[in-house]
C-alpha cells in the first residue's frame, strides 16, 4: 500500500491541471512503463505513482465534460 | 414521372395559330407550339457529343450534356439505358443519340436519349487529371507526407456551409462520441464561382490561427452534388492550402464515389461527413475503459514493487544476523566461554594442586600439634591405666575389689589431706621466718645504693653515701650525714643525725642479725 502522506509534491503536479488529454495520457503511459521497467527506485516509483494518479484524474475530468461547446469563427 | 410527350396538333393547327399573331394563347398552346417547332426543325435521330454530367440513376437515367458554352438536359429511359455498354460516369465524354422534345409539364427542352456511347473523357476531368499528375509529381499526394490525426483534439475546425446537412452530421457525431471535443464552425460557400478561393482562404486562416484558436485538426466537408457542384474542391488553391495547413486535415466531399483533389492531398479522406467526425473524435466510453486499465496497471505495478521490497526486507530481517540479537555475538561469546572455561580449569587445577600441597602440609603439621601429642599421650596413659585396672581387677578378689578401691581412694585421700596440711604448715612457718614477717616486725634491711650490698656495720658507711632501706611496705632512700658513734660496745647511742628524709634511721647495734632478735616489743613466734 503506497504510504498515505501529505503530498509534498503538490507543486510538482500543479502543471497537470492545464494539460491536454493527449499529453496527460501519454505521460501516464510513460510513467507506467518506467515503473514496470524497474529502472527507478521504490521511493521514486511511489512519487511517480502519485503523479500518475493525478494525471488519470485530469483525464477523467476532461471526459466528464458532457456538454459540447460549439463556437463560430467570426468574419474574416 | 413519365415524359411521354403529348402529341399536339398538326401543321394545320400550328399554321392557323401562327397566322393569328394578335391572338392571346394559353401556356399549353405555347408548349405545344414549341414542341411542334422542335419536332419540325430537328431531325429525329440527333447525335450529340458532349460531357455527361449530373448523372442520376432513378431507374431512368437523368443527366445533362454539356460543353464549354451550353448545357442540355437529357433523359434515358430504363429500356434504352439497359442497352448501354459502359459504366456511365460524370465527366465522361459521350455521344448521345435521340430526339429533342419539349417537356411541357416541367417546361424544359429535353433530349430523349435512345443510345449512349462513350467517346473519351470530359474536358474538365481531363484537366483535373493533368493537375493531379502534376501535383503527384511534386509529391503533394505522397503518403509519407500525410500527418497522423490527434487522438484527442481539444478543438476541431469544421469548414463547411453552416446551412448544410454536412455540418449537422459532423456536430451530432462529435457530441455523441465525445462532447469534450469542442467545435469551431467556419462558414464558407461550398459551390459556385469563387467557392474554391473562399475554401482555400478559410483553410489558410485556420492554419495561421490554429495555436491561438486551440485548433488541433480541421474537417473540410460538404454534401453530395454534381461534379460541377463539387468542382471548388478540385481547384489548385484548395490543394495548396491543405498542403501548407499547420494542423491535420480530414476531407469528406460528396458521396463515396466522388473523389476530389482535396481528398487526395488531405491527411485523411473520409467517405462522409459523419465518418470524418468519427475519425477525429475518440469514443468516451472506450477512453474511460482505457483509463481504468492504466490506473489498474499503475497500482499493481507499484504494489508489486512495494511487495518485492518488503519481502526483501523481511528476508533480511529473518536472517539470524539481524533477527536474533545474540547471533553476531555467538561466535565471539563461544570463544569467550571456552577461554574462560580453560582459564577456570587451569586456575582450579593450580588451586587444586596448591590446596593439595597445603593440605599435605597441614597434615604433616597436625601430626606435630601439641594438643594432639598430649591427647595421644593421655590416651596412652589412660589406656595403660585401664589395662592396669583391668589387670588389678583380674588379680584382686572381685568381691573385695570394691572395698579395696574404696580403701585405696580413702587412703589416698587421707594421704592427700595430710600432705595439704603439712604443706599449709610449712607455708605458715615460711611466712613466720621469711623475711617478710621480719620486716613486718620492724626490722629493716639497708643496702648501699651504689652496689646493692647489705649494710651490716655502721662503720662501713661514709658520709654522703646513698643508702636504700627496705621496709615491710617499701623502700626508703637516704644519704649518710656526719659521723656515727663508736663501733663496739660502748653502749652510748650517738647523737641523732639529721636526715634528709623524714624516716629515722634506726641504729643497728653490733649484734649479728642471725640468732636472736630479742627486741623488747618484738616477741617472735619462735
Amino acid at each position: 500500500m503506497p504510504p498515505a502522506k501529505p503530498n509534498p509534491d503538490a507543486s510538482a503536479n500543479a502543471d497537470i491541471g492545464a494539460m491536454s488529454y493527449e499529453a496527460a495520457v501519454a505521460e501516464l503511459e510513460a510513467i507506467i512503463d518506467r515503473i514496470e521497467s524497474g529502472e527507478i527506485g521504490l521511493e521514486e516509483s511511489v512519487r511517480a505513482y502519485e503523479r500518475g494518479v493525478a494525471l488519470q484524474a485530469r483525464c477523467k475530468s476532461i471526459l466528464a465534460q458532457a456538454e459540447q461547446r460549439v463556437t463560430e469563427l467570426g468574419g474574416a | 414521372m413519365t415524359g411521354t410527350p403529348k402529341a399536339s396538333g398538326g401543321a394545320g393547327e400550328g399554321a392557323s395559330i401562327a397566322g393569328r399573331r394578335d391572338t392571346v394563347i394559353s401556356v399549353s398552346d405555347l408548349a405545344a407550339l414549341i414542341d411542334g417547332a422542335l419536332k419540325d426543325r430537328l431531325p429525329t435521330g440527333l447525335s450529340v457529343v458532349g460531357e455527361l454530367s449530373g448523372f442520376s440513376d432513378r431507374t431512368h437515367w437523368y443527366f445533362t450534356l454539356k460543353d464549354e458554352e451550353a448545357v442540355v438536359s437529357a433523359v434515358m429511359f430504363a429500356s434504352a439505358a439497359a442497352k448501354c455498354r459502359f459504366r456511365v460516369a460524370n465527366g465522361q465524354r459521350v455521344v448521345a443519340t435521340g430526339r429533342v422534345e419539349f417537356f411541357a409539364k416541367q417546361g424544359r427542352t429535353q433530349f430523349y436519349v435512345t443510345a449512349l456511347e462513350q467517346v473519351g473523357m470530359g474536358e474538365l476531368e481531363m484537366r483535373l487529371k493533368a493537375l493531379i499528375e502534376e501535383l503527384r509529381a511534386l509529391g503533394w499526394l505522397d503518403a509519407a507526407r500525410k500527418r497522423a490525426l490527434p487522438r484527442f483534439p481539444r478543438r476541431v475546425a469544421v469548414i463547411t456551409s453552416k446551412t448544410g446537412a454536412a455540418l449537422q452530421d459532423v456536430l451530432d457525431t462529435m457530441r455523441r462520441r465525445c462532447p469534450a471535443v469542442e467545435a469551431l464552425v467556419c462558414d464558407v460557400r461550398v459551390q459556385g464561382p469563387g467557392a474554391g478561393e473562399e475554401v482555400a482562404a478559410m483553410i489558410d486562416r485556420v492554419s495561421r490561427g490554429a495555436a491561438d484558436l486551440g485548433i488541433d485538426a480541421v474537417i473540410v466537408t460538404r454534401g453530395g452534388g454534381s461534379i460541377e457542384d463539387l468542382w471548388a474542391f478540385n481547384e489548385r488553391v484548395v490543394g495548396e492550402a491543405v498542403l501548407s495547413c499547420s494542423v491535420p486535415v480530414v476531407a469528406a466531399i460528396g458521396h463515396e464515389t466522388d473523389t476530389t483533389l482535396i481528398e487526395l492531398i488531405a491527411d485523411e479522406r473520409a467517405a462522409t461527413p459523419t465518418q470524418a467526425a468519427m475519425r477525429l473524435t475518440p469514443d468516451t466510453a472506450s477512453l474511460l475503459e482505457q483509463l481504468g486499465q492504466l490506473r489498474a496497471r499503475l497500482a499493481s505495478m507499484v504494489m508489486r514493487l512495494v511487495r518485492n521490497e518488503s519481502r526483501r526486507i523481511e528476508a533480511a530481517s529473518r536472517h539470524p544476523a539481524i533477527g536474533e540479537p545474540g547471533y553476531t555475538l555467538r561466535g565471539p561469546s563461544q570463544r569467550l566461554v571456552l577461554a574462560s572455561q580453560r582459564l577456570g580449569h587451569s586456575a582450579r587445577a593450580r588451586l587444586g594442586t596448591g590446596r593439595a600441597a597445603l593440605e599435605r602440609l597441614g597434615a604433616r603439621l597436625a601430626r606435630h600439634e601439641p594438643r594432639g601429642l598430649y591427647a595421644a599421650r593421655r590416651a596412652a596413659v589412660e589406656h595403660a591405666l585401664t589395662r592396669l585396672r583391668r589387670a588389678l581387677k583380674a588379680r584382686l578378689d572381685p568381691r573385695g575389689l570394691g572395698d579395696l578401691s574404696e580403701r585405696l581412694n580413702g587412703a589416698w585421700g587421707i594421704a592427700a589431706d595430710r600432705r595439704s596440711a603439712a604443706l599449709a604448715a610449712l607455708e605458715r612457718e615460711l611466712a613466720v621466718v621469711g623475711p617478710m614477717s621480719v620486716l613486718a616486725r620492724g626490722y629493716s634491711l639497708t643496702t648501699r645504693a651504689s652496689d646493692g650490698t647489705v649494710l651490716r656495720s655502721a662503720s662501713s658507711v661514709r658520709p654522703g653515701e646513698s643508702l636504700v632501706t627496705r621496709l615491710s611496705d617499701g623502700d626508703v632512700r637516704s644519704t649518710v650525714g656526719g659521723e656515727l658513734a663508736g663501733v663496739s660496745g660502748t653502749g652510748d647511742s650517738g647523737p641523732a643525725v639529721p636526715l634528709t628524709l623524714p624516716a629515722r634511721a634506726v641504729p643497728v647495734r653490733g649484734r649479728k642479725r642471725r640468732g636472736t632478735l630479742g627486741s623488747p616489743d618484738q616477741l617472735g613466734l619462735f
